[in-house]
């Protein structure tokens, strides 16, 4: 019984560590640039998410969008020292030792989450919170106290869009190429009992249903893609770049499931033997890889303005990226006791669609200064950056603000040395936990190649 | 029984955002044992061949934690009521514990509570006992927990030993499993 309830609540653990407060930060922070870092997050001319999702940008010469950039930056992973430090037997640390009883889940999920390539220079205060069950045979009452507010009340999840790979050939700004794509999406929502519960301290009553919606997408695929990125007016100095690409989505399998899981309570809260009897309900949807293939249409445009110091731009991918699976299998699963499914449709149709993703960046660069800003939205809220650096001889100062998908604010900071074409970096960043506004602050250091 | 789930929903937020506060669990053992009519057993003195001193080991469902766990404070809390019908003597309420339902009553009670007892008197002893061996601690980190209650008297007397409230208090330091 102790190993089922550990189970649960490692699972259920590592389900919000993976889908909850930790993923939005790190998605945004998956950034090994020091000087990136030291801007808060800034992305400047072709470099971090900016030629990503801005077509244009393949047009836009190196030198017009440089602003100080080193052509190469090798992180130098300051934190794994102090990693090895509070784990130096990790071959034999129980906590990473999946066969030991004392295996933490979430302590690795959260170590994969957050890489440990970053130095804690100040760590974020964990404010010590009791928390507090009634338990009685039938009765029970959760206080959770201040961690009440970790319940998420909305849905929670992690989503992305990404493109792997995009080999491919260009000539005179037209370009063709295949590229690969990925789409995943998990998502949570607590039900109003389970939420009453948690959160607000309700306690659990008769024949009532706890539960909480699930739902899971994954699809990937290849996309042939025609493209143009060019300046149509101006020259290097000052120009107006357009760009735009046209993609043919093969898909070359999903899988998607929603529905609910949870339990419900009988006349008496605590009785019977059986400790642990989830209920569960879902639709799954599959198109193999070895169906027939999924297609679809869609489209990124950009457009990006080079005028001396100022650059602008702004661009969206995957423009009405509806994908469409001819041969798509659905499955209704239960689970109540024991589980059982039956099959509800073979070889019908379905479609998928893909997030729609836009950046608009902003730059201003004069002498040794340069100023920016950027808004990222890919399907899951905006994450704005603004910062800037201040080159002084041999040195740079930076800082820089952001604002994460969780809408709190962020400070980076940060430094740098240069001699001839190498420069050594450092950048600060603040972080926040879910319970605390109390900031811990974080280093990146890293090598530049000028 | 099913409430279970809901116990370790809750068990995970705290395991997840709780940080370096404790969970605190009350555990309402009297529910457990009124609800299956276990709460009252009667006493006599001397004891008679055949006449049970013991209540049927009872189950309660206890937090079902891992044992990497720390038990800080395993605490009873609770009262018990001396109905004496006849005679004067002293009766011992005793309350054992353990992980299997058949050695419930094969070793020490973890508690006990005794009190003088006059004929045609209601005798209430409260109690409030903190557990002090920490191997008894872990015990309730199992998520079932074997319950059992003995009377013995002394001098000749019979009577009821009523159980009004017995309350745990067990509380876990921030390495929740």
């Amino acid at each position: 019984m102790g190993s089922i309830v550990r189970t649960f609540v490692l699972g259920f653990g590592l389900a919000v560590l993976l889908g909850g407060a930790p993923a939005p930060a790190a998605a945004q922070w998956l950034v090994t640039d020091a000087r990136r870092i030291g801007m808060g997050g800034l992305s400047l001319g072709r470099s971090g998410s900016v030629a990503r999702y801005n077509p244009a940008y393949r047009a836009v010469q190196a030198e017009a969008a440089r602003h100080g950039q080193p052509k190469l930056t090798i992180p130098i992973p300051l934190g794994i020292i102090q990693f090895l430090h509070d784990h130096p037997h990790l071959s034999s640390d129980p906590a990473f030792d999946y066969k030991s009883r004392g295996f933490n889940p979430i302590l690795v999920a959260n170590t994969i989450l957050n890489l440990p390539l970053y130095l804690e220079v100040k760590q974020a205060p964990t404010p010590t919170n009791d928390v507090a069950f009634t338990i009685g045979q039938d009765s029970l009452r959760v206080n959770l106290g201040a961690t009440s507010q970790l319940v998420p009340e909305d849905q929670f999840g992690i989503s992305g869009s990404s493109r792997p790979i995009d080999p491919g050939f260009g000539y005179k700004g037209f370009r063709v190429g295949v590229m690969g794509w990925l789409h995943d999406d998990a998502q949570l929502q607590l039900g109003d009992k389970l939420l009453a519960f948690l959160r607000d301290s309700v306690p659990a009553r008769h024949n009532t249903l706890y539960s909480a919606d699930v739902h899971a997408l994954v699809a990937s695929g290849f996309a042939p893609t025609v493209g143009y990125a060019g300046r149509i007016t101006g020259d290097s100095a000052r120009g107006f770049y357009v760009g735009g690409a046209l993609h043919y989505y093969v898909g070359v399998g999903y899988g998607r499931t929603d529905g609910l899981v949870g339990d419900s309570t009988s006349d008496t809260l605590f009785a019977g033997s059986n400790p642990v009897n989830p209920i569960g309900r879902t639709l799954t949807q599959y198109s193999k890889p070895g169906n027939t293939l999924g297609h679809g249409i869609g489209a990124d445009i950009g457009v990006a303005w080079v005028s001396g110091p100022i650059e602008i731009g702004f661009g969206v991918n995957d423009i009405g990226a509806t994908i469409t699976w001819p041969d798509t299998r659905l499955d209704s699963a239960f689970y109540n006791d024991s589980g059982y499914s039956k099959p509800v449709a073979n070889h019908v149709e379905t479609k998928t669609k893909l997030p729609v993703s836009y950046i608009a960046n902003l730059a201003y660069s004069v002498g040794n200064t340069t100023l920016g800003a950027d808004v990222l939205n890919t399907g899951r809220g905006s994450v704005v950056h603004v910062g800037g650096e201040q080159r002084l001889g041999l040195f740079a100062v930076r800082g820089g603000v952001a604002r994460d998908q969780r809408k709190r604010i962020e400070f980076g900071f940060g430094g740098g040395v240069r001699f001839g074409g190498l420069g050594l970096d450092v950048g600060f960043w603040t972080h926040t936990n879910s319970l605390s506004n109390e900031r811990g602050i974080t280093m990146a250091t890293s090598l530049s190649i000028y | 029984m099913r409430a279970k789930w809901l116990c370790l929903v809750a068990l995970t937020a705290a395991a997840v955002g709780c940080g370096e506060g404790r969970a605190i669990f009350d555990i309402d053992v009297f529910s457990f044992l009124s609800g299956a009519k276990a709460d009252t057993l009667p006493y006599v003195g001397p004891l008679p061949p055949g006449v049970p001193d013991t209540i049927p080991v009872q189950t309660v469902r206890s937090l079902g934690l891992g044992s990497s766990s720390v038990v800080d404070t395993v605490r009873f809390i609770g009262s018990v009521d001396f109905v004496n019908a006849s005679g004067t003597g002293s009766v011992t309420f005793a309350v054992y514990f353990d992980s299997l339902k058949n050695t419930v009553y094969t070793g020490t009670p973890w508690f006990s509570v005794s009190a003088a007892v006059t004929p045609g008197a209601t005798t209430t002893s409260p109690f409030d006992v903190d557990i002090i061996d920490p191997a008894m601690r872990k015990l309730f980190l199992a998520s079932t927990v074997y319950v059992g209650i003995r009377v013995s008297a002394t001098g000749a007397i019979s009577g009821t030993a009523k159980l009004s409230a017995l309350r745990a208090r067990v509380v876990i330091q921030d390495k929740i499993f």
